[in-house]
């Protein structure tokens, strides 16, 4: 019950710099994500908030208090690991207790909230078995059971779910999500699955190479990534890039692209904060481009001769790999397209949907503002 | 066997497994034999006395003083050596720098040959010229200086503080392998959830470590009784029947060249008894350490 507070930190480990000046604010009860690719960042600055690492600058806080000096077990937090990290010799019983064994809570307290928290995760039979005789997700529910009778201000996790096979991955997504409303705590989960972080966050927060990205919801960040690596990274498949050049004839601007060129909306005029002559990356994702005869109505489409490469069968909807000019891309397409390899169509791209990011400056920022 | 493969596994077999019969199987076997015989060892002719030899064994006093002595070799020595062994473990498996280097440090004793060590603490503890009272009489100390480290009440604690010396590091290096195969996570977890160092050691590291300890302790206990080199090699020419362990009792009596005593059966009774000693060690060490195995 308490926000945690990242004020600039860095994290070094001799030259490498893991965390760089990171500033963040986790509210309140809030389900925070933390992902990114391998390598970002994500888990260290999980394990500086647990204090299982020392921050090299800056302050963390939870609640208003400034931890970086407090040894993990006076923070008041709970962990759950990757590999769920159970101790072998004790049953499932005694893992749950243990943390609270150490604080010395008298043994009824102690058989109450390890009763509770196994009811919740429906664990009560397992009490008494040793982790080995546990399967994956059993194991991963008594990880859960032992942050739970901690009863901690924030829970933390480090991709949990990592190690379960696909479809338990998806039942306990939906598990946790409710846990979270039930128990009403801070999480702060860290994955380097966007689809995780988008089914479960309130708010993502996306990291690479040690520096925030962007932080917003879910919806937000995949409406209006502000950077082309957050476009890139959120949705699956993934935005598809062009390079290209924006262009004037009179009133109206162009996206040319080359070998296709898209004419700026009103709508995106309006949000578009740079003029004429900028080269760009043009972004469009593959929802927001449509088989001929199958366009929604109401939408700017615009023509772009393409070629069939791969079709994709997903059952509910056809992943189409179309090349144009030289560029390659991918289109979700309704299941009832008849597309073959080979075939020349003209695929219908929503113009209102494009986005833009700056070519030639780093860390290549969106061009069109966020909203509306 | 597979049937196929039994026509190469056999043939491979059979020379190691037949060196192995004859040079320590079949000897083994023989001592159990002449240690029911009294028999100087070189003549051609030998007395069947049945359990004669132990009975008279059961009587020796310098029989039961050589046990005493081996067995404080194997329980003060033991808790001495695993004592000092956790605390270097503790302290080397905390994350501290430089591990590697006092891991090899600690274990270097071990490489070096016995009779060397114990040449090496001979010179250590002697009256004259040795380092300890070289050491004391140079800080001051000329009281602690001019302690006779060799003579008859201290004699055995010298020994065992060099033996400890020596064996500390061997013990330390199989528990720290040990150690290593505990997987960090596991003490990422007791450190968030409230455990301090010593906790941590206690309730996870050593419950983790068991099966490498019934390892060190078993080995420990046949290392502590059959112990021979150092006492022999210690005290020179002739060692003092302080230091005698039950070993070199049993090479006197039957193949001492200082001492002419030349009882081979009689010797061969002690070395029985030594088996049997150690036998019942093993038993008892892994019975009560006996635990589930630990499976991750």
């Amino acid at each position: 019950m308490a926000e945690v507070v990242y004020e600039g930190v860095t994290k070094r480990f001799g030259d490498v710099v893991a965390l760089n000046n990171l500033t963040l604010e986790v509210q309140d009860k809030e389900f925070l994500v933390l992902v990114g690719p391998s390598g970002c960042g994500k888990s260290t600055a999980l394990r500086c908030l647990a204090g299982l690492e020392e921050v090299t600058e800056g302050r963390i806080l939870i609640g208003d208090r400034v931890v970086n000096d407090v040894p993990p077990k006076d923070r008041n937090i709970a962990m759950v690991f990757q590999s769920y990290a159970l101790y072998p010799h004790m049953s499932v019983y005694d893992n749950m207790a243990f943390g609270l064994k150490l604080r010395r809570t008298p043994k009824d307290e102690i058989n109450r909230r390890v009763q509770e928290a196994a009811k919740i995760l429906g664990i009560e039979n397992l009490l008494d078995r040793k982790p080995k005789q546990l399967s994956g997700g059993q194991r991963q529910r008594v990880a859960l059971g032992r942050a739970i009778v901690r009863e901690p201000s924030v829970f933390l996790l480090d991709e949990p779910l990592s190690n379960l096979d696909a479809k338990l991955r998806v039942q306990t997504r939906a598990e946790l999500i409710k846990l979270h409303q039930r128990l009403g705590t801070t999480f702060i989960y860290v994955t380097h699955d966007q689809m995780e972080a988008m089914t479960m966050a309130d708010r993502i927060a996306v990291l690479k190479d040690g520096v925030l990205q962007q932080v917003d919801t879910p919806q937000n960040l995949y409406d209006y990534p502000g950077n082309l690596f957050v476009a890139g990274f959120i949705g699956s498949p993934s935005m598809n890039f062009f390079n290209a050049t924006i262009t004037g004839e009179g009133d109206q601007l162009f996206v040319d692209a080359g070998s296709f060129r898209i004419p700026v909306t009103p709508s995106i005029k309006a949000r578009l904060k740079d003029g004429a002559g900028k080269r760009v990356i043009l972004g469009i994702r593959p929802e927001d481009i449509y088989f001929p005869g199958f366009v929604s109505p109401g939408v700017s489409a615009v023509d772009v001769d393409s070629v069939v490469d791969v079709t994709e069968l997903m059952g509910n909807e056809i992943f189409l790999y179309m090349v144009t000019g030289n560029s390659p891309y991918i289109a979700r397409v309704d299941p009832r397209v008849r597309a073959h390899v080979g075939d020349k169509v003209k695929m219908a791209f929503n113009a209102d949907k494009i986005h833009l990011f700056d070519a030639d400056i780093e860390g290549q920022l969106a061009l069109l503002k966020a909203g509306a | 066997m597979r049937k196929e493969r039994k026509h190469i596994i056999i043939p491979f077999l059979l020379p190691a497994g037949l060196l192995y019969l004859i040079f320590f199987v079949y000897p083994a076997l023989q001592a159990l034999v002449v240690s029911l015989y009294d028999w100087s060892g070189f003549t051609p002719t030998w007395t069947f006395i049945g359990l004669d030899n132990f009975r008279e064994l059961l009587r020796d006093r310098v029989y039961w003083g050589t046990l005493g002595f081996t067995m404080m070799i194997l329980v003060v020595g033991g808790m001495l050596v695993f004592g000092i062994a956790f605390v270097f473990t503790a302290i080397l498996s905390s994350g501290i720098r430089g591990k590697k280097f006092f891991r090899a440090v600690l274990f270097f004793p071990n490489v070096v040959a016995t009779v060397a060590l114990a040449t090496l603490w001979a010179f250590i503890y002697n009256y004259n010229f040795g380092l300890l009272n070289g050491f004391f009489k140079m800080i001051g100390l000329k009281q602690l200086g001019s302690i006779t480290w060799t003579g008859p009440g201290l004699i055995t604690w010298a020994v065992l503080v060099a033996m400890v010396w020596i064996y500390v590091g061997f013990y330390v290096v199989l528990l720290l392998a040990g150690v290593d195969k505990i997987s960090p996570e596991l003490f990422d977890a007791a450190k968030v959830e409230g455990a301090n160092q010593l906790q941590i050691f206690v309730r996870i590291t050593i419950p983790l470590l068991w099966d490498v300890l019934t390892v060190a302790v078993v080995l420990w206990g046949i290392g502590a009784i059959k112990q021979f080199e150092f006492m022999y090699a210690f005290a020179g020419i002739r060692p003092p029947r302080d230091i005698w362990t039950t070993a070199v009792y049993m090479y006197v009596l039957a193949f001492g060249k200082r001492d002419a005593v030349f009882r081979m059966g009689y010797g061969t009774a002690v070395a029985v008894t030594l088996l049997i000693l150690v036998i019942i060690f093993v038993l008892i060490a892994r019975r009560l350490m006996r635990r589930e195995a630990i499976e991750y």
